[in-house]
């Protein structure tokens, strides 16, 4: 669903992302991790568009990134790390807001929203002002907007900070269902390590700005007893 | 398409929740135009209601000085009381007069000769009076002065001039007729404090159409939410404009409510109805150029503030600076030539002079073409300064 090949970011004198190469299978769940400055956010920025590598190539779906944006993130379905809603309007209304953006109307629009409403939990404060949820329904009501029209690749920055466990419990099982029903392809970027274990089939680790590891998760953990154990025996020396 | 009117849909969502702007925009100006209209509604009256307090006290009683007295308090603008001239300083301070004149002894005399090298009339002048009032009074005096001084001298030249004779030659007479122009033609209209009044808050209510604007704008900036809507294809320019066209509507809706206030509900307070004139297409085409520089101007402004906070404090400032330096707070007219000369660097000024020129000159685009060319120009600069801060900081944003 996703390769990436060659791709290299330079911010000033500094390599950010270092010839960088890997895929992303149809249908995986893809934990992308690595400590701060490693380049999760850089290279995130780039698979969505917004940052333009100084090298190196990106393929959705089998169209080029770069070469035909629009189409390219017409397939992007996308849940930021901060909750990009609108507090004064009501969860609703922010669903609708963002549906009609991404193209939906109508029957279809209507049907998207009861889909991720009912998928996320949200059925009960969906017509509450978003200024007065808690912020695990903050959380959920941001990734619901990510799931509008059911997009076939889904990118998810930190979607479980700051969440409480019920919230976080919901969104887990959300993005599983998503993979296992649909099929869709998930990246999925965490500093909470048991969660990457607990959803993720494959695994992305970056370290200044290169790949350090990508495979299977049941291949690069089997012989540790943890991610976590992982990364301190082969990463963090 | 679909795009546009989700953004509309959104802002209006997003305004009708925003009470305390719809206050600004709406009830502010409102009371404004009301409260200036009638405050001012005397300054622009030819029927001025506006008095100036005059003393006269007289040490000579003779025919020159009751008629002097009597054609003193025929004039128009002042209101007299008399007084002995020993007393007039006292009397002035404690009754708060701030203009006295005393008619000296030999004042009859005086007014048959030519010449006078010893004036036998004393003006009290209070630091408090406005050098306006004091020409005014001065000229009132002299005036008066030397119309019995005429008459006097004329039946010094003919004995036989009867009592009836000088006091028809002392009649006022009609010497001139009154037209207001307008635009090339004349008319018998006058211009009314309303007129200002209606245009220049509606201005300054049209730029604080930022409080709104910066509500929403400066949110999506700290939200991330402008990188979401990049992600889902949303331009930059796709996103100004969905901006921009609620807002216009807003804009408008304001211009035809303040239009109404002048026209209907200060009258009902005693004050002049506004007349808009004939030419309402240029209304409506300055009302839209105005609404886009003011629209533009807070895009920009909140591109580049960090905190709502911060777009309020600093767009309430400029809006202020602009407001006060281009003839919205005081008319142009009353500045001197130098302020006159500022109020070219406020756009308030170059939209209140668009107004001002249709409702009191009847003009047509012909006419302030100049001043909608500045606000298009100043528009579209703030428009494009928006644009390329919002696209910096979606690249800095990652």
């Amino acid at each position: 669903m996703i390769v990436v090949c060659t791709v290299t970011k330079y911010f000033g004198e500094k390599a950010a992302l270092n010839g960088i190469s890997f895929s992303v299978p149809r249908g995986s769940i893809t934990g992308l991790i690595g400590r701060n400055g490693a380049g999760k956010t850089t290279l995130m920025g780039i698979l969505c568009g917004l940052i333009r590598p100084d090298s190196g190539s990106i393929q959705i779906g089998g169209i080029e990134l770069f070469d035909n944006m629009t189409l390219a993130r017409e397939m992007i379905g996308y849940v930021p790390q901060k909750t990009s809603l609108y507090p004064e309007m009501t969860g609703r209304e922010n669903l609708m807001y963002f549906g009609l953006i991404r193209g939906l109307g109508g029957k279809k629009l209507t049907d998207s929203i009861h889909e991720v409403m009912v998928a996320t939990s949200l059925e009960e404060v969906l017509d509450r002002r978003v200024s007065h949820y808690s912020g695990g329904m903050q959380k959920r009501l941001n990734l619901a907007i990510g799931l509008l029209g059911n997009p076939p690749l889904l990118y998810l920055d930190e979607p479980t900070v700051g969440v409480d466990q019920e919230s976080r419990e919901i969104i887990l099982e959300t993005l599983l269902k998503m993979s296992h029903e649909r099929g869709t392809t998930i990246l999925y970027t965490s500093h909470y390590l048991q969660e990457i274990e607990r959803i993720c089939d494959r695994l992305i680790i970056l370290d200044d700005g290169v790949v350090v590891a990508n495979g299977l998760s049941a291949t690069l953990l089997r012989e540790s007893e943890s991610l976590e154990q992982y990364l301190e025996e082969n990463i963090q020396k | 398409m679909r795009k546009y009117a989700a953004g509309i849909l959104k802002e209006f969502w997003l305004l009708k929740r925003d009470i305390h702007a719809l206050m600004v925009l709406f009830v502010m100006p409102s009371l404004f135009i009301l409260i200036m209209s009638l405050a001012m509604r005397d300054a622009f009256s030819q029927n001025s209601e506006v008095h100036f307090k005059a003393m006269v006290a007289c040490e000579e009683n003779s025919s020159a000085s009751r008629d002097f007295l009597a054609h003193l308090k025929a004039i128009k603008g002042f209101e007299w009381s008399e007084g002995k001239s020993t007393q007039l300083p006292a009397l002035m301070m404690e009754h708060d007069v701030l203009l006295g004149v005393i008619v000296r002894p030999g004042f009859d005399e005086a007014t048959h000769k030519n010449s006078s090298q010893n004036p036998k009339l004393t003006l009290l002048i209070a630091p408090e009076a406005t050098p306006l009032a004091k020409i005014l009074f001065e000229t009132a005096v002299a005036g008066t002065a030397a119309k019995i001084n005429m008459v006097n001298q004329m039946s010094s030249l003919n004995p036989w001039m009867t009592r009836e004779e000088k006091e028809e030659a002392l009649v006022e007479k009609v010497w001139f007729e009154e037209h207001f122009l307008q635009g090339k033609d004349t008319t018998d209209i006058r211009p009314t404090s309303v007129q200002q009044s209606v245009p220049a808050w509606l201005i300054f209510s049209m730029f604080f159409i930022i409080i709104p604007i910066s509500n929403t704008f400066v949110n999506e900036r700290r939200l991330g939410t402008l990188a979401r809507l990049a992600v889902m294809n949303v331009s930059i320019g796709n996103l100004l404009v969905s901006k921009m066209i609620p807002y216009f509507v807003i804009n408008q809706i304001q211009f035809i409510a303040m239009l109404m206030v002048g026209m209907f509900i200060v009258p009902l307070f005693g004050g002049d109805a506004l007349r808009i004139g004939d030419n309402i297409g240029a209304l409506l085409v300055v009302s839209s150029v105005l609404s886009f520089a003011s629209i533009s101007y807070a895009l920009a402004l909140a591109s580049f503030v960090r905190t709502t906070d911060q777009a309020v404090t600093i767009g309430g400032v400029l809006n202020i600076i602009f407001a006060a330096i281009g003839g919205i707070m005081i008319p142009l007219f009353v500045m001197p030539p130098f302020m006159q000369q500022l109020a070219l660097f406020s756009p308030m000024s170059w939209g209140l002079e668009s107004f001002l020129a249709i409702f009191l000159h009847n003009s047509g685009l012909n006419d302030i073409w100049l001043s909608l060319g500045a606000l298009i120009l100043f528009g579209s600069f703030c428009l494009g300064l928006a644009a390329w801060k919002l696209n910096r900081e979606l690249k800095e944003a990652q």
